[in-house]
């Protein structure tokens, strides 16, 4: 479906009559995570629901267009996990096609429940789970979807320590053929998952160089660790408290 | 059947401690009859009483319902459309203001001595708490929770259906036992005002021969079918909310 490799992002953003970002200019590669680290209020969300084309409050102006002739789809996920709290396990996995009334395909939802390791949760609710399984369940929703680009809103940081690096390990094996737009303010997480990796400075999104390893990437390598130092000595300079 | 048990429990501790406050201060039985006097006058006046309980609930009933699916359909245009929720919402809550019994007279006048003054008298009392908590389970959504329906393809229907009402029932939930607590009165009110049939008019009328039994025994039946009809909006509730742990303190 998607013929040219890339598409790309221009425009400007402001709040109320804050400028966040200035003639902005971002490259998304397809098949690649891109992920954007920066501040709280720095503006990141507010990219992500532009890129999907939804809402944004009106206290916010934006002239950001997307450069591309395609119809793109997007599934998101965030940090907090947006299942339906009446739904079970499997109901939610299944939502998209039954808000679209599609026939709704069990054999593909129990496959990904199977892979995310929740095949023996699937009728319980929501609200029985813990935060790292009910991730797991949005996780098997967003493949079901099987969208063009995946949008993922700081969708770990709600986790402990533990559980989001067995999150990250798990969705990045299950979604490293994707295309996916992440934003966080953790760098060692940005650092591991990255393809093409951005921090916000001077309202302009800047590239960071990279180790030359693939993701995903090993924390205790030597490279990685210089890497993270040299990321946080960059952030230092343009957060602001 | 817990529910049940219970509230058998509460009822009898309240008719045994009518029984001892009447029997200690010897009130005469025409300020305070004892439960056994209004439950002699109750088989006494069977007849009677079971003609004018099936006006009044019937009137309690269809007023019930259509101030649900009013006030409902009002939450929903208020989600839906900002300019309705801008014009009618200050209406509603005039309507509130005026006292019930002030209106109760004209809507005598206007429709009418028969049952639908009194059908209109219990659907202008529920209305509003349907409405305003209905309106209010439906805006508290996450607003990321329609986003995410909105990039799955759902449109206004379905967004609403299954994404906005299961969400907003909690709220919807509190609404419908107030309106379950509300209802009789207004039908009461709308008999008191003018009818010649329903409980609100045998009290009237028993109040008037100085019958304070059989005024007991109306009051009492009411009582109790307005508690059955609180707890079966409790219950329907109950199963509708299921998913919802704050709804269900134990």
């Amino acid at each position: 479906m998607i013929k040219s490799s890339s598409f790309s992002l221009h425009g400007s953003l402001w709040a109320n009559k804050d400028k966040l970002f200035s003639n902005l200019k971002l490259n998304i590669k397809f098949n690649k995570w891109t992920i954007i680290i920066g501040q709280s209020g720095a503006g990141k969300s507010t990219l992500l629901k532009i890129i999907a084309n939804l809402n944004i409050p009106d206290t916010f102006t934006n002239n950001i267009y997307k450069n591309t002739n395609i119809d793109l789809s997007f599934s998101w996920m965030a940090q907090n996990d947006l299942l339906l709290p009446w739904l079970n396990v499997i109901e939610n996995v299944t939502l998209g096609q039954k808000l679209r009334r599609e026939k709704i395909n069990l054999n593909k939802a129990n496959i990904l429940l199977e892979k995310v390791g929740l095949i023996n949760v699937a009728n319980h609710l929501p609200s029985t789970l813990s935060g790292g399984m009910r991730q797991r369940v949005a996780l098997a929703r967003t493949l079901m979807e099987d969208n063009d680009i995946i949008l993922m809103d700081e969708p770990f940081s709600a986790l402990d320590t533990m559980t989001r690096s067995k999150i990250q390990k798990l969705t990045w094996s299950l979604l490293k053929e994707k295309t996916v737009i992440m934003v966080t303010h953790e760098p060692l997480e940005a650092l591991l998952l990255s393809d093409n990796l951005y921090y916000i400075h001077n309202k302009q999104l800047k590239p960071i160089k990279l180790p030359k390893t693939k993701p995903l990437r090993k924390i205790n390598s030597e490279n990685v660790l210089y890497c993270h130092e040299y990321i946080l000595k960059l952030l230092k300079k343009s957060y602001t408290l | 059947m817990k529910t049940f048990i219970k509230f058998l429990f509460s009822f009898v501790i309240f008719i045994v401690t009518w029984w001892i406050i009447q029997y200690l201060t010897k009130t005469p039985s025409y300020i305070l009859p004892s439960p056994y006097i209004v439950l002699l006058s109750i088989m006494n006046n069977l007849d009677l009483l079971i003609y004018h309980s099936f006006i009044t609930f019937y009137e309690i009933l269809i007023g019930f319902l259509l101030g649900i699916i009013f006030g409902m359909y009002t939450g929903i245009l208020f989600i839906i459309s900002k300019s309705t929720r801008r014009w009618l919402l200050p209406f509603i809550i005039l309507t509130q203001a005026i006292p019930i019994f002030a209106i109760a007279p004209i809507l005598t006048l206007w429709v009418g001595y028969g049952i639908w003054s009194k059908i209109i008298m219990t659907i202008l009392i529920i209305y509003f708490p349907i409405t305003i908590s209905f309106y209010d389970g439906l805006k508290r959504i996450d607003p990321m929770i329609v986003n995410l329906a909105k990039l799955m393809g759902a449109n206004t229907f379905t967004m609403l259906l299954k994404i906005r009402i299961p969400f907003a029932l909690p709220q919807l939930s509190s609404g419908l036992k107030l309106a379950a607590a509300f209802a009789p009165m207004g039908a009461v009110i709308g008999e008191w005002v003018g009818s010649s049939k329903g409980l609100g008019y045998l009290m009237l009328y028993a109040s008037g021969r100085v019958q304070i039994d059989l005024m007991f025994a109306s009051i009492i039946i009411l009582a109790i079918f307005t508690v059955t009809l609180y707890n079966i909006v409790t219950v329907v509730t109950n199963q509708l909310t299921k998913w919802d742990p704050k709804s269900h303190l134990n």
